[in-house]
């Protein structure tokens, strides 16, 4: 971890990572079919998708960490995340790279295609996002 | 004769959103009438109505859970009035043979459908302002995503693909 003074040095992660989408309302999974729905890996308007590393971490570490994102989002509950294999990052040709960034953990999910045409970009972000939505392992606070 | 109802030989059949007719004639007027009468007979039976009726209004309670900017923690933008249209439309044009879908909204404003059977069984589109209908389906390593445009009904391509998720994972029981 970087120490508390240090700036932040980012870095990438390589295949073997975990990922944690932190899910801050109840509509981009669902609870009965254990499945992540494509809206929560979507990055858009904005090019990058924010995701904690958690590798290592012990599961209420993990909760603990998702709880320091939502202090940051404002929103009032956090009810489950979607953990991914950084495998499935870089076999899409995306980039996790951990930057520290707001908070220790912090990593962004980069190098959505650059695509000018509106609706090229919009299905082949989709299809990344369904992609990476399938891959993804749900977890609730229950659990 | 110009009018250009959807007829009850498309996968939709009478309980689809109707094409805007073209049609100018009094006898289109008249088949008009008529396809509006049977199309409001189907939506009056009970088991027709509430699976289109909870996915408007699961529609409607999603417009309000994201009403506002930043309603997903990371800067979403609200719900597109427009999207939210059309996205109407699209349910109600939904065959009554489909299930009915999860629905959200994707980040960007656009509203999201997705059937969701179980892992790499899945469909999923994105309702935009214009109808623009962006859509993927998993259907176990066979990924297929393309774009499509609601302006004359659910286009083919789509319940196509739906239908052969959906009978996959009926085949499977997971329906």
């Amino acid at each position: 971890m970087a120490g508390e003074n240090a700036a932040p040095v980012a870095t990438e992660l390589a295949a073997g990572e975990r990922l944690s989408r932190f899910l801050f309302g109840d509509r981009h999974y669902s609870s009965t079919k254990r499945l992540v729905k494509p809206g929560a890996f979507d990055p858009s308007p904005y090019r990058e998708l924010s995701v904690g590393h958690t590798t290592g971490l012990t599961t209420a570490e993990v909760w603990s960490l998702g709880e320091v994102v939502r202090i940051h989002t404002r929103l009032p509950k956090l009810y489950a995340r979607a953990d991914i294999d950084a495998a499935h990052v870089v076999e899409r040709k995306l980039k996790a790279i951990r930057d520290d960034e707001g908070y220790e953990r912090h990593t962004n999910i980069l190098g959505w295609p650059d695509i000018e045409d509106p609706d090229t970009r919009k299905r082949v972000w989709k299809n990344l996002a369904t992609g990476l939505a399938d891959s993804a392992a749900l977890a609730l606070p229950t659990d | 004769m110009t009018t250009a109802l959807m007829t009850a030989s498309r996968r939709s059949g009478l309980i689809a959103w109707p094409v805007s007719s073209q049609g100018r004639s009094p006898s289109a007027d008249t088949l008009g009438r008529c396809y509006r009468i049977a199309r409001q007979h189907l939506l009056s039976s009970l088991a027709l109505r509430s699976a289109a009726e909870q996915a408007l209004a699961e529609l409607e309670t999603v417009r309000k859970e994201t009403s506002a900017a930043g309603w997903d923690g990371y800067g979403a933008l609200p719900i597109d009035a427009d999207a939210y249209s059309q996205a109407r439309m699209f349910i109600q044009a939904l065959p009554t043979t489909v299930p009915a879908p999860e629905i959200s909204v994707d980040p960007d404003g656009e509203v999201a459908l997705d059937w969701m059977f179980g892992k790499s069984l899945r469909f999923s589109v994105s309702v935009g302002k214009h109808g623009r209908l962006t859509f993927a389906s998993l259907l176990g390593h066979r990924v297929i995503d393309g774009t499509e445009w609601l302006d004359t009904g659910i286009p083919a391509t789509i319940l196509n693909e739906l239908t052969a998720i959906a009978t996959e994972a009926k085949g499977a029981g997971l329906v």
